[in-house]
Order: C-alpha cells, then sequence, then structure tokens
C-alpha cells in the first residue's frame, strides 16, 4: 500500500467537493422562491418564444479537432515518461539510449504534422 | 502530514488504531484546504478582478460591503442562495443537473496537489502536474453537458466551442510544461520546485531561451484554457448571449463562475511551480525566522501568493485590454504557432541538457537583462498610458 | 484493499452495463465516463499510478470528447433510436465472439505467474514504466510513433474528403 495512501485526500476531497456543492444547492433550494412560469422554463432566444430544438447536426470541424487532440495528447502521453527519464540517464551517461528513439518518434510526428498542416487539415474555415 | 498524524495519535487520540487517526487528519486538512482556501481564494480573486476592471475603464467598482467592498463576494454567494433555481421545459434534467457539480468538482479538487508552501501540501502526488491535467479533462465533460443540456442554442455553441477550445490548448500546455519536467526529471510538483531555487538564476524561466519561451506558451495555453477573455469565445456575450451558462441561474450559474475564478489562481500557481520557484524563499530570509518555525511556512505562503497575485493581475489586465480573437484566429494560434513552438521548445530543452548538463550562466543573465528590460518598458507604457489619459482616480486604490 | 476493489469493480460493471443499455447515446457516453474512472480506480491499486493517471486524461478527456462530437456530430433522432431487434445470425456470431474474447482472458489470466504479493519498490512508476519503454521496447514505441503518423493521415483524409483535396 505505500505510496498509494498520499491518494486518499484525493477520495476525500472528491466526497467533500460533492458534500459542499450539494449543500450549497439544497440551502438554494430552501431560500429560493418557487414560482416557474411558462416564459420562465423556456429558454432564452433573444427575447421570442424559441424554435426548433438546439441538438442539430454540428459541423465535422469538431470532430477533426478532437481527432488531431487524441492523437497529439498520445504523444505527449509518451513525452512524459521521457522527460522524466532524460536527466537521470543523462547522469548515469546514457543519455543517448533515451534521446534518439525520441528524436525519431518527435521526427515522424513532426511530419505528421507538417502534412496535416500543408494540406488544410488545421484551417478552421 | 504523516508526521503531524503520528503526534495527533501519541498526543491526543491513543485510544484509536493509527490509521483511523490517519484518515482523520486527512479528513480535517482537506477540509481546511476546501473551506480555507479555495472559497476565499475564489472570492477574493473576483472581487480583484472586478476592482482592476472598473479602474481600467475609469469606474470605481465594488466599495460598498465590508471594508473597501472586500464582501462583495460574500453578498453575491448569499444573494444567489435566494434565487429561483430554474431548469428549462426543453433541458435534459439530468445533464443538466449534474454538470456544474462536474466543472465545480475538476477544479475543485485540483487544489489538492498545489503545493502552498515547503510541507503545507494535502497530497504531493507522484503524478502531481499530470493529474492537474486530469482535472481540466473532467471540466470538459462537465461543459458539453451544461451546453448539451441545457436545449437552448446559445449554450449548445457555448459548450462545443469551449470543448474543442479547451482540448486544443491543452497540447501546448502538455508541452510546455514538458520544459520543465525535462529539467526537474519529475512530475511530482514538490520535486519540481525543490529543483529550483530562491533567485531568480535559479528559476527554469531563465533557465534557457527554451524554457524562456515555454513560459509564454503556457501562460497564453493556460489562459485560453480557462475560457477567458481574449480568449473567452465560448462565452462571448455579443454573440453567445453567455455560453454554456445562458440557462443556469442561482446557485448553479456560481459554480461555473466560481470554477472560473479558481481556475485563475490554478493559472498563476501552475506558473509559479513550474517556472518561477513556486515558495522558494532565499536561505538567509528562511534562517532569521528559523527554518524549521511555523513562521518560515507562512513566509513561503506569502512568497508563493505573491508570485500567483502579479501573475493574476496580468491575465485580468491582459482581459481589459486585448479585444477578443475569432475562432479561425484562435485555433490557428494554437495548431499553427504554440503546437510548432513548444515542439521545438521540447526538442530544444533536451538538446540544451545533453550539451550544458550545467546550464550556462552568461544566457541565464542575458535572459534576466531581457525580461528586466520588459518589465520596465511594461511600466513606463502604463505611467505613459495614465499621464496621457489624465485618469486620477486609477492612481489611488482605496477611492 | 479487496473490498476496494469490489467496490470499483461492481462500479465498473454496473456502469458498463449502462453504456449499453441507454437509448441516449449522451448518457452511454457519461456512464463510460463512470467506467474509466473505476478502472483507474483498479489501476491504482494494482500500484500503475501512471496508468492510472493517463487512463483518465486520454480516455476520459480525449476519447470522450471525440465520442460526443461524434454523437452530436450524427445527432441521431428518436425514431432512429428506436429498439431493433438484430438478426438471428448477429446474434449467434456476436454471442459467439464475447465468448471466445472471454475465454481468451480466462486463459491468459491463468497463464499468469507472478508475484503480486511482494512488488518491487517504484513498480509501476513513471520511472520504472518508461525505463521499460526505452530500453525493452523501444521497437514497439517507434511502431507506435509510426502508427500515430498513419492515424494522423487517415483522419484527415476522411474528415476532408468531401473537399476534394
Amino acid at each position: 500500500m505505500e505510496g498509494l495512501q498520499h491518494y486518499t485526500p484525493l477520495l476525500m476531497i472528491f466526497g467533500l467537493g460533492i458534500v459542499f456543492a450539494g449543500l450549497f444547492l439544497l440551502l438554494a433550494y430552501a431560500f429560493g422562491p418557487k414560482n416557474p412560469t411558462a416564459s420562465k422554463l423556456d429558454v432564452y432566444e433573444c427575447g421570442v418564444p424559441s424554435m426548433g430544438s438546439a441538438r442539430e447536426r454540428f459541423s465535422v470541424k469538431f470532430f477533426l479537432v478532437a481527432m488531431l487532440f487524441l492523437l497529439f495528447d498520445v504523444e505527449v502521453v509518451f513525452l512524459f515518461p521521457w522527460a522524466v527519464l532524460l536527466k537521470t540517464f543523462k547522469e548515469a551517461g546514457m543519455g543517448a539510449a533515451v534521446f534518439w528513439p525520441m528524436f525519431v518518434f518527435l521526427a515522424m510526428l513532426g511530419l505528421g504534422l507538417l502534412y496535416e498542416w500543408r494540406r488544410g487539415g488545421l484551417d478552421w474555415d | 502530514m504523516e508526521n503531524f498524524a503520528i503526534h495527533i495519535h501519541e498526543s491526543y487520540l491513543y485510544g484509536l488504531p493509527l490509521s483511523v487517526v490517519n484518515l482523520i487528519v486527512m479528513f480535517g486538512a482537506a477540509f481546511v484546504v476546501l473551506l480555507g482556501f479555495v472559497a476565499p481564494f475564489a472570492g477574493l480573486l473576483s472581487f480583484i478582478e472586478r476592482r482592476i476592471a472598473a479602474r481600467i475603464q475609469c469606474r470605481i467598482g465594488p466599495n460598498r460591503v465590508g471594508p473597501q467592498g472586500l464582501l462583495q463576494f460574500l453578498a453575491d454567494g448569499v444573494k444567489s442562495l435566494f434565487k429561483e433555481d430554474l431548469i428549462p421545459k426543453v433541458a435534459d434534467k439530468p445533464l443538466f443537473i449534474i454538470a456544474p457539480y462536474l466543472v465545480f468538482l475538476g477544479m475543485f479538487t485540483s487544489f489538492v496537489v498545489l503545493p502552498f508552501s515547503s510541507q503545507w501540501i494535502v497530497a504531493d502526488l507522484n503524478v502531481g502536474i499530470l493529474y492537474l491535467f486530469a482535472t481540466a479533462a473532467i471540466t470538459v465533460v462537465g461543459l458539453v453537458m451544461a451546453g448539451w443540456g441545457s436545449g437552448s442554442k446559445w449554450s449548445m455553441l457555448g459548450g462545443m466551442r469551449s470543448a474543442a477550445q479547451i482540448i486544443s490548448y491543452e497540447i501546448p500546455t502538455g508541452l510546455a510544461a514538458l520544459t520543465a519536467i525535462l529539467l526537474a526529471g519529475s512530475l511530482s510538483l514538490q520535486e519540481i520546485i525543490a529543483a529550483q531555487g530562491p533567485h531568480p538564476w535559479q528559476w527554469y524561466f531563465f533557465d534557457n531561451p527554451f524554457t524562456f519561451i515555454a513560459f509564454f506558451i503556457l501562460f497564453v495555453a493556460l489562459v485560453a484554457e480557462g475560457n477567458r477573455a481574449p480568449f473567452d469565445l465560448p462565452e462571448a456575450e455579443t454573440e453567445l448571449v453567455s455560453g454554456y451558462n445562458t440557462e443556469y441561474s442561482g446557485m448553479r450559474f456560481l459554480f461555473f463562475f466560481f470554477a472560473e475564478w479558481a481556475h485563475l489562481y490554478v493559472l498563476g500557481a501552475i506558473l509559479t511551480t513550474l517556472f518561477l520557484g513556486g515558495w522558494q524563499v532565499p536561505e538567509s530570509l528562511l534562517a532569521s525566522v528559523g527554518a524549521e518555525s511555523i513562521a518560515a511556512r507562512i513566509l513561503e505562503l506569502v512568497f508563493f501568493q505573491l508570485k500567483i497575485y502579479v501573475l493574476v493581475f496580468l491575465v485580468v489586465q491582459l482581459r481589459w485590454t486585448v479585444p477578443r480573437v475569432r475562432m479561425d484566429q484562435m485555433m490557428d494560434m494554437c495548431w499553427k504557432y504554440l503546437v510548432p513552438i513548444g515542439f521545438f521548445c521540447v526538442a530544444g530543452v533536451a538538446i540544451w541538457m545533453m550539451l550544458f548538463p550545467d546550464g550556462v550562466s552568461f544566457v541565464k543573465y542575458l535572459l534576466i537583462a531581457f525580461s528586466s528590460a520588459m518589465v520596465l518598458y511594461y511600466f513606463y507604457k502604463v505611467y505613459r498610458n495614465f499621464k496621457d489619459s489624465r485618469a486620477e482616480l486609477e492612481l489611488n486604490p482605496f477611492v | 484493499m479487496t473490498i476496494l476493489f469490489y467496490i470499483l469493480a461492481g462500479l465498473a460493471l454496473i456502469s458498463a452495463i449502462a453504456v449499453i443499455s441507454f437509448r441516449q447515446p449522451v448518457y452511454s457516453a457519461l456512464s463510460l465516463v463512470v467506467t474509466l474512472f473505476s478502472l483507474a480506480g483498479l489501476y491504482l491499486t494494482l500500484h500503475a499510478e501512471f496508468l492510472a493517471i493517463i487512463q483518465i486524461l486520454t480516455y476520459a478527456g480525449a476519447i470522450l470528447i471525440l465520442f460526443v462530437f461524434i454523437i452530436m456530430l450524427l445527432n441521431l433522432n428518436d425514431d432512429e433510436l428506436k429498439e431493433q431487434t438484430p438478426a438471428l445470425w448477429r446474434r449467434i456470431v456476436l454471442a459467439l465472439l464475447g465468448g471466445f474474447t472471454f475465454a481468451g482472458l480466462w486463459w491468459g489470466v491463468s497463464k499468469f505467474e507472478g508475484d503480486v504479493k511482494n512488488l518491487p519498490q517504484g513498480f509501476g512508476s513513471i520511472i520504472n514504466s518508461g525505463k521499460l519503454l526505452f530500453t525493452e521496447y523501444v521497437l514497439a514505441f517507434e511502431i507506435a510513433g509510426i502508427l500515430l503518423t498513419v492515424a494522423l493521415i487517415g483522419a484527415l483524409v476522411l474528415a476532408k474528403r468531401r473537399l476534394k483535396i
């Protein structure tokens, strides 16, 4: 279990956060007025009665951004252990063993980014 | 904290098993962080922001409730308790209710790993900085839920925009943070601070040109992640009413703003920790109050806070100085500038470490001189603008 | 410790069932978050803290947002979400596939011969995971890099196909 006791406060703060927020919502429920009317419960649409549903189909641009983010996120995740290790390996005189694999990795993804850029994948319009 | 638990166990609660005492102490620590730190920080930041904003716009700002209007945030909090909690008819009720919780939790739990002083930290995780990024992920889920759950067109657009914006800017955030991690060789926030020193030439900010650039990348990316002006597209008043929180009222509405101000603080804390030496206090000063005393811890806390508030001031000033960017400009800035420059910085720091393991003091002093000149120029510009606008009001903070 | 396992495993199972039972895809996606968080908790109890935090960062952060965007991209209306009974042959094939997966897992777990009780110091920390990644599995790591690049190009080609670039 050693090393894991650091995570107990996390669990607690999650619990406390929920309790804290719940308490305030309860207070608000207890003190707040409750007289809803039809126009209060309507969504805001510049003052006129709302038309249609808000859940329309969305642009594919958002999908592309999420895809890009996912790929680069995975890449950055690979970079984290490398960043932690480089110093220790360097001090042990084995810096090159960690440095070159990442260099190749970065070069590959850099090319991928360049391709994406040239083909307009990074353009929002 | 474990020593503290053992101490409590031996002195007061020897009847209970140690593990139970440990739990009680942790619970207490979490509670203190919750009520003692987070709520006043977020509240005070809201006051500071409104006051600065007012001064920049030649107004007075909140000054009625409490001394200098300091208690305005409490009044606002109590006021929102007495507001009606409306849920739109077309809203997806469960999602609408859970969303503010998630946003609140995401911000709130990030305070657990912030190092307030060399010993005041609730949980010094081995993966501290990654944890901070992971909590941002919870917030995004909350924002998307709020946007989708409200059933309003404005909320929907705001939620989608903010999700796209936050996830995009998480990449430069990670890359810029990597430069500090490379130099420190650890993900633990306490170890990253310990690897730096109290003096500016020991900070990672001035370590080499690449970390210098990375600091600014991180600054911009964190401002954008917090949906703050000039990147406040998800809640752009002129086009989206109020974005994802359009349909919220009362306490739930407050949660979104609480999260926004808490993020402002976390932003300062991340930058201070990674690049500005965190709570480090010069040793001579530390020795004068006793290195192990409570006073030393408070001194460290003060240093940490000062650095954070300087950064917070900059962010607030930025909000009232720079006009809002367009959506395509914002995405371009992230993917075409910050991400490539971020990669360049990471590679640069790695090469720098391979070439100069002990750092180059000449470069450090050059960078310090450069940024001192920048700060002087900044003050000169502010002074000139004050003169030009003949605004005597702003110069006195206690009107 | 064991109690923690049962709580987390139970939570993971319940939310996983919720993922496939909700009619509304947004709810399924959100149940998936709960599953992923409980899995992260399970990793923590196995001393794999790096893996746990990565799980939250990439799955709960990136993949979930991708799912939500896809759901909104397709935006199926209520008619399309109506209950449909799949054809018999489909059900048989899927049951067989599920059975095979389960059997494979069972076989893999039963073959495992490791000392779980006495883990070395710092097992599952970022340093140890990283060391393995950059020494023993460096080839796999580079292949992952190629895979990511291919995915990068593939995503672009798929998303921009209509624009004829």
